[in-house]
């Protein structure tokens, strides 16, 4: 495979990056003020109970030999323990991740679905009434805040009108699919707005291109003119969007869990900096840090085969 | 500060300040005049409006809680009685502060350190480009989420994770704009001219390399503005009673059903805002784009 | 021309190759060329007064003394003298002084002015940083420095952007005027300009060489041009300075292989045009 010099690079770039994470979000705990063994043991704890977290957690230890251990510890997979909500941090993510995953994936697919067809039209029609219309619509979704509208959603179409669920995420695949559909519209409405913008610039520049009008010449229907053509070459810069802005969708997802009472990871990190729950906090963002680096290394790959042109 | 990126490799041309900071006629650049205009009404409404209107935004009055947009309280009352026209025009100031001075802080930081890792290369370069990376990795609302989590509630924490977060994005366009123009003849004449290194940098190299953050900032107006509107809804960022739209949206939200304007007028204020802000972006990112 | 003892600038053994000095990997990998040398050891002296060219073909590494001369570049080994010092650091009392004594200018009239600033501006900056003139005379300077160079006052409160090739150029040996050097690199400086307008510069550098006493390391790949402006010429190929001496002597009894196939591939240069006297 050409690319594998490529890839083996960017795994390794990736690995410095997971330990830059791990550093970051040891950093977030180790930092706070007073003593952490209390903080993380929560108001109510009992002095016995801090001094055997203190103990547990081995805080007496040196900055480095705890932060070793708690790279032993990732490395086994335990994200450590809540002292607030007394569970395991891991059962706790692994529980909640799906959510997440299912109402971000389900967001860009609907931001896809509508997107690339609406650019299609706007660069088509551009400078028409359609394009005006997009462009309008564009520069209003960007301004606009997803908790809002959101909370609109539930409102409207949820609550008063009952056509879909105000919150949760259901259960099965379906009825996923059902609950989180007013989220993931919410969610979709920014990364829909920059796809269609991107797109729509991109395709003006395709759609001007010379190979394009050498095929109508030629007498290729405009139909095909379209799939074959146009649509191709236009859809790489569209999984190169989502490669950039999965980071901004996981982030915005928070929100969005928050306001449809989606029982993601977001949702929980939102629940646990308001209890003070910092381990959870710190193995939370962990997990987003992780997300992000392997969708965009899975994108990056993606793109890397598919590129004819495959730089090494 | 934003993390939504467009793929810059498809706009990208050299870049005059001329360009970008020249004065606005309205009829050729309608959509830039637009925003312009909008936002100087809005910054008038919020800081001119309250006195002008005369009402109060803190004075609580029982005997008019939650009562309907009317003549007398155009956009109703909350449930303490406090009109929320005011409330939302005095809020409109402490959200048009954030949003600035956000991006204001990312900008100065970043590219101050773009400069120096872009200009000094090796090893301070290999830290920074290291350091970008792994802020890049953590979406950026969570990092903030789990910075103001850490140091607890308030605009000062959003600040401070700002301040430790949002320069990334500058630094690497300005990093990148450095690494051109220090190949520039006379960027070399600069430095053979025997000037001080301070004088290289602040007279000769940070004209030509600020331009490209300083349109990103343009963009960035209204990612900062939902950013600060969005943690205070979450609880996270400015405290009741001080008035945010963002937090006046989480108290209204409650009431969404019923007394639907304690929550619509705010989040209302935002996107015009929003709207302004995008236009002005979208203004200046078109005059680099196909503008001469 | 002046037949002083001692060289005013002397270069000794300088050799300069790129990429010798440990750089750490960013990240990115190094494309995998061998480390070739810019820059042989070389010796050279330019006495003061003189004009001496510096021919070569690209690559031959006269650009690359030339940069050494002027403190562009940091040569990996070798000497640099200037006024019996030696100039090689990049900091302190010998930065300032060959900086004052020395300058540059360049090749391209696009890329050696600073776009973001006025003309005014940066010759003025100049006067001020290097204390040549008081405060108060600073202004009257730099006009009087655009007079020198041909161009109206009113050049001082432009930007590069609305200058032609041929008017950037003037800024460009303005700028190396205000420092009043004693020694000037002039790189390639018509290279890049018209016929027409290459000729008004070079009869500019040949007055304000006269008037101003000036020693210039003109470095070209035009014979034609250095046979007209220059004293004495060094060839260069591929990094190394092959042939020294009176420009007439060299052009017309070449010595070394190089320097003849050189003179061949030209056409004949006494049928080349030639520019008016100035």
């Amino acid at each position: 495979m050409r690319f594998l010099p490529l890839i083996c690079r960017r795994i390794a770039g990736s690995v410095l990056v997971l330990l830059g994470i791990t550093i970051v979000t040891f950093g977030l705990v180790h930092s706070l003020p007073g003593d952490p063994a209390r903080a993380l043991a929560g108001v109510q704890a009992s002095p016995r109970a801090v001094a055997a977290i203190r103990a547990q957690l081995g805080l007496n230890d040196s900055l480095i030999a705890q932060y070793l251990r708690y790279l032993s510890d990732l490395a086994h997979g335990n994200l450590g323990h809540s002292y607030i909500l007394g569970t395991s941090i891991n059962s706790l993510i692994v529980a909640r991740l799906p959510s997440t995953v299912l109402l971000v994936a389900y967001a860009a697919v609907l931001a896809l679905l509508i997107g690339i067809p609406l650019a299609t039209i706007a660069a088509v029609r551009r400078n028409r009434a359609a394009d005006h219309l997009t462009r309008g619509f564009l520069v209003i979704a960007l301004g606009m805040p997803s908790f809002w509208l959101g909370l609109l959603l539930v409102a409207y179409p949820a609550l008063k009108w009952g056509l879909f669920p105000s919150g949760g995420s259901g259960r099965g695949f379906v009825n996923g699919l059902y609950h989180l559909f007013l989220p993931a519209l919410t969610l979709s409405l920014t990364f829909l707005a920059v796809t269609v913008r991107s797109l729509r610039a991109s395709l003006i520049d395709v759609l001007s291109a010379e190979y394009v009008w050498m095929a109508r010449l030629k007498g290729i229907s405009t139909w095909r003119v379209y799939t074959r053509h146009v649509m191709r070459n236009a859809l790489r810069p569209a999984l190169t969007i989502v490669g950039l802005n999965v980071s901004y969708l996981l982030g915005a997802s928070v929100v969005v869990e928050t306001v449809f009472a989606i029982n993601g990871i977001g949702n929980t990190l939102v629940q646990a900096v308001t209890q003070r729950d910092y381990l959870v906090v710190q193995g939370i963002a962990l997990v987003f840090g992780a997300l992000v680096l392997v969708v965009t290394l899975a994108v990056d790959v993606a793109q890397a085969a598919l590129d004819p042109r495959a730089t090494v | 500060m934003s993390t939504l990126q467009v793929d810059r490799r498809m706009t990208r041309p050299r870049l005059r300040l001329a360009t970008v900071i020249r004065p606005l006629r309205g009829h050729e650049e309608p959509l830039l005049w637009i925003g312009v205009t909008l936002l100087v009404v809005i910054v008038l409404i919020a800081f001119v409006g309250p006195i002008i209107v005369g009402t109060s935004s803190t004075a609580q009055n029982y005997n008019a809680i939650l009562q309907a947009p009317s003549a007398a309280h155009p956009f109703g009352t909350d449930q303490y009685g406090r009109d929320m026209l005011v409330r939302t025009m005095v809020a409109g100031r402490l959200d048009l502060a954030i949003a600035f001075g956000l991006v204001a802080i990312s900008l100065t930081i970043g590219t101050a350190i773009g400069m120096v890792a872009g200009w000094f290369g090796g090893w301070l370069d290999g830290v920074v480009g290291r350091v970008i990376d792994v802020a890049l990795a953590f979406p950026f609302l969570v990092l903030v989420i789990a910075i103001v989590g850490v140091r607890g509630p308030g605009v000062g924490s959003l600040f401070v994770a700002v301040w430790f977060t949002g320069w990334v994005f500058y630094a690497r366009l300005t990093r990148g704009e450095v690494l051109v123009a220090r190949g520039q003849d006379y960027m070399r004449a600069a430095v053979a001219s025997g000037f001080s290194r301070r004088r290289v940098f602040v007279r000769h190299l940070l004209p030509n390399v600020v331009i490209q953050p300083l349109v990103y900032a343009s963009s960035d107006l209204v990612y900062a503005l939902l950013l600060g509107a969005s943690v205070s809804f979450l609880g996270l960022g400015v405290q009741p009673p001080t008035p945010e739209w963002g937090q006046m949206v989480f108290e209204g939200a409650t009431f969404i059903t019923t007394q639907w304007w304690l929550a619509f007028f705010p989040g209302m204020a935002i996107v015009v805002t929003g709207v302004a802000f995008s236009l002005i972006g979208d203004g200046i990112a078109d005059r680099t784009r196909g503008g001469r | 021309m002046s037949d002083d003892a001692a060289p005013l600038v002397e270069v000794r053994a300088v050799s300069l190759t790129y990429g010798r000095s440990p750089r750490r990997l960013t990240g990115r990998l190094r494309p995998s060329t061998p480390n070739a040398p810019a820059l042989r050891p070389t010796s050279l002296q330019l006495r003061a007064g003189e004009c001496f060219g510096l021919v070569g073909e690209s690559g031959s590494g006269k650009t690359t003394l030339g940069n050494c001369i002027a403190g562009l570049a940091r040569p990996t080994t070798g000497e640099v003298w200037y006024r019996g010092v030696v100039v090689n650091s990049a900091h302190g009392r010998p930065r300032l002084t060959r900086a004052r004594g020395v300058q540059v200018i360049f090749q391209s009239p696009y890329t050696s002015l600073n776009p973001r600033r006025k003309v005014g501006s940066v010759l003025a900056e100049i006067l001020r940083v290097h204390k040549l003139r008081p405060r108060e005379q600073v202004w009257a300077r730099v006009l009087e420095l655009l007079e020198e160079v041909g161009l109206a006052p009113e050049h001082a409160d432009v930007r590069p952007g609305r200058l032609s090739g041929g008017q950037r150029q003037r800024v460009a040996i303005a700028r190396a005027l205000a420092f009043e050097p004693e020694v000037v690199v002039a790189d390639e400086v018509v290279s890049a300009l018209d016929a027409s307008v290459q000729a008004q510069i070079l009869n500019l550098l040949a007055r304000l060489r006269d008037e101003l006493n000036l020693t210039v390391l003109f470095i070209s790949h035009d014979l034609a041009v250095v046979r007209q402006t220059c004293d004495r010429v060094g060839v260069m190929t591929r990094g190394e300075l092959v042939e020294v001496g009176d420009v007439d002597e060299v052009l017309a009894r070449p010595r070394h292989p190089y320097t003849r196939a050189l003179l061949d591939a030209v056409p004949r240069l006494d049928a080349g045009a030639t520019p008016s006297d100035g």
